[in-house]
This record gives structure tokens, sequence and C-alpha cells, in this order.
């Protein structure tokens, strides 16, 4: 009895986030997670979009100017980050699926080119929209 | 004492508990003078008695859930019942979205961020028309997965859990029977000119 409550009081706790030395993985895995939560968010808006327009009238001219806006523009390159990100790192959990990239050197490496292959894609797919 | 008897001993030991009855039936003298043998023999032999029974329960209910547990892993099922449909799905569901959100991601941008962008006749186009929708599909199967794993992880009550998963089937539900609904209307109008 007293070995059971031993056990669920004091039972070591693993360590959260802050004890551990940071390493790429843990930010890959977080961002990971916060794209997919953000895109996911942004569905209903791309269905709200689709609907309004096809219901027509002041609303969807509404949107013509609001695609046409900086700061929406700006945003629009988040997402796009966003979209490059959470693709190419899921190619990477596509590979650990199948049991590659494992090892910690290919690891950091796939996860830093993660990364930057999200900003460089983005800008590439916004100065294809651009110019 | 009686912890450490293996089932092996537990036949003797339900003997000696017999003996003790007897002993008990048949003369109270015999039970005052070896009182202090005759209390521990009846001890272990209830604390047996229970262990034996307890270990027969447990021993047919184990046979059966691992006989359970045997069927859903000849299935390839796993305790949860569902096998790795779910996870399988996501990973397919990530398979097909990668040529179909590089594709969205690109012919959106290009299309609708322009100055003379005509969004109603862009979405209406059949073949816009059935790749977004496909895309939406896909997307928010693989959302839905994804944010379940998030409300596992963060949602602790049961009952909780339950609400939102539900409350998130029906986001997903609406977000796509919304995005089709347009999509079919414009669809129709592009292509009955109406």
């Amino acid at each position: 009895m007293s070995e059971q409550s031993r056990m669920t009081s004091e039972r070591p706790l693993s360590p959260h986030l802050a004890h551990y030395r940071w390493e790429i993985g843990q930010s890959t895995s977080i961002l990971h997670r916060a794209t997919g939560i953000a895109l996911a968010a942004g569905l209903p808006v791309l269905a709200w979009w689709i609907v309004t327009v096809a219901v027509g009238g002041g609303m969807a001219d509404w949107w013509n100017g609001f695609f046409a806006s900086w700061p929406v523009k700006i945003a629009l390159f988040g997402w796009t980050v966003a979209i490059c990100f959470h693709l190419l790192n899921g190619l990477r959990h596509l590979g650990f699926d199948s049991g590659h990239g494992f090892g910690i050197p290919t690891a950091r490496a796939t996860g830093w080119s993660a990364i930057a292959g999200a900003i460089a894609l983005a800008l590439l797919v916004w100065a294809f929209v651009i110019l | 004492m009686a912890q450490s008897k293996t089932p092996n001993n537990d036949s003797d030991a339900d003997t000696a508990n017999e003996d003790g009855e007897a002993k008990n039936g048949s003369s109270g003298k015999t039970d005052t003078t070896s009182s202090d043998k005759q209390s521990d023999d009846d001890e272990a032999g209830s604390d047996d008695e229970i262990k034996v029974a307890k270990t027969e329960t447990n021993a047919a209910l184990l046979t059966q859930l691992y006989q359970r547990e045997a069927f859903r892993r000849s299935k390839g099922y796993g305790a949860s019942g569902t096998g790795s449909r779910i996870w399988r799905a996501q990973r397919l569901t990530a398979l097909a979205l990668i040529p179909l959100a590089i594709w969205f991601l690109v012919a959106l941008l290009v299309n609708m961020t322009g100055k003379g962008a005509d969004p109603a006749a862009w979405l209406g186009a059949p073949i816009n028309a059935v790749l977004i929708a496909a895309f939406v599909i896909l997307a928010l199967r693989h959302a839905t997965i994804g944010l379940i794993v998030v409300l596992e992880d963060y949602v602790h009550s049961r009952a909780l859990l339950t609400v939102a998963t539900l409350a998130l089937y029906a986001a997903a539900w609406a977000t796509g029977l919304a995005a089709i609904g347009g999509l079919l209307t414009l669809f129709f109008k592009s292509v009955g000119g109406a």
C-alpha cells in the first residue's frame, strides 16, 4: 500500500523542455505542429472565400481588394513559408517513417535544410508570382 | 510466507486447511493445545484459498484477454482496434498532398494576387474545381488526424476530449461541404454560362 502510494506520489518526472540542451530536432518538431495547426485553420478561410465568391456580390468584390493589399500579401508570404516548411519537414517525416535519416548528423542536416529550404522555396514562389 | 507459495503448493495448503478444520470439529482440546500452530495454518490456509480463487479468475480473464488480443493481432489490429489505418491515412494523404499543395499554392498565388483576378472564373474552371475539391478533402482528412493528436496531447479530460474531437469533426465536415458546395455552384455557373 505504502509502496504503491510512494510510486504514485514520488515518481520521478521526465524533465520538461527547458531542461534539455537545444537541438534542431525539437524546433522542427514544434514548427511542424505549429504550421500544421495554422494551415488547418486556413482551410475554413479557404472554404469561406469559395462560398462568398460563389454567392457573389459585394463580399466577392471585397476579397479582390483583400488579396491585392500589401499586409495580406505579407501574410500570404507567411502562409507560403508555413506550407513550404510543413511540406519539406513532412517529406523528412516520411523518410523517418520509412526508417531513413535517423543518424544524428543526418537528422540535423535535414532539419536545417527543411527550415532553409522553406524560406528559399517561399521566396522562389513569390518571385515567380510577382515577376 | 503465503505470498511466496507457488501454485503447485496450493493443493498442499488446501489439505492442511481441511486437516485443521477436521481437528477443530473433532475436539476442542487439540485446538487449544496447538492453538499457535493451528491459527498459523488457518491464516495461511484462508489466504491461500482466496489467492487460489483470485488466481483462477485472473487466469481465465487473462486467457480471454489474451485470446482477444491475439485475434486482433492476427488481424493486424492493435489495442485501438483500428490497427494502423489512421496512421496510414495520414501518410497517404500527405503523399497525395505533395503535388496538390504545390499546384494549389502556385496556381492560387499566380492567378489571385494580380490586378485583374477573376476568382469566380478561376474557381469554376472544371480542372481547378476538381483539383481544389481534392485538395480540400485530403487536406481536411490530414488536418483532422493531426489535430486529434494535438487534442489528445493537451486535453486531459475524457469528456472534454470527446467533445473537442466531435467539434473538430463537425468543423471539418462544415468546411468540406461549404467548399464543395461553392465549387459546384461556380463549376455549373462556368459550364452552363448561367
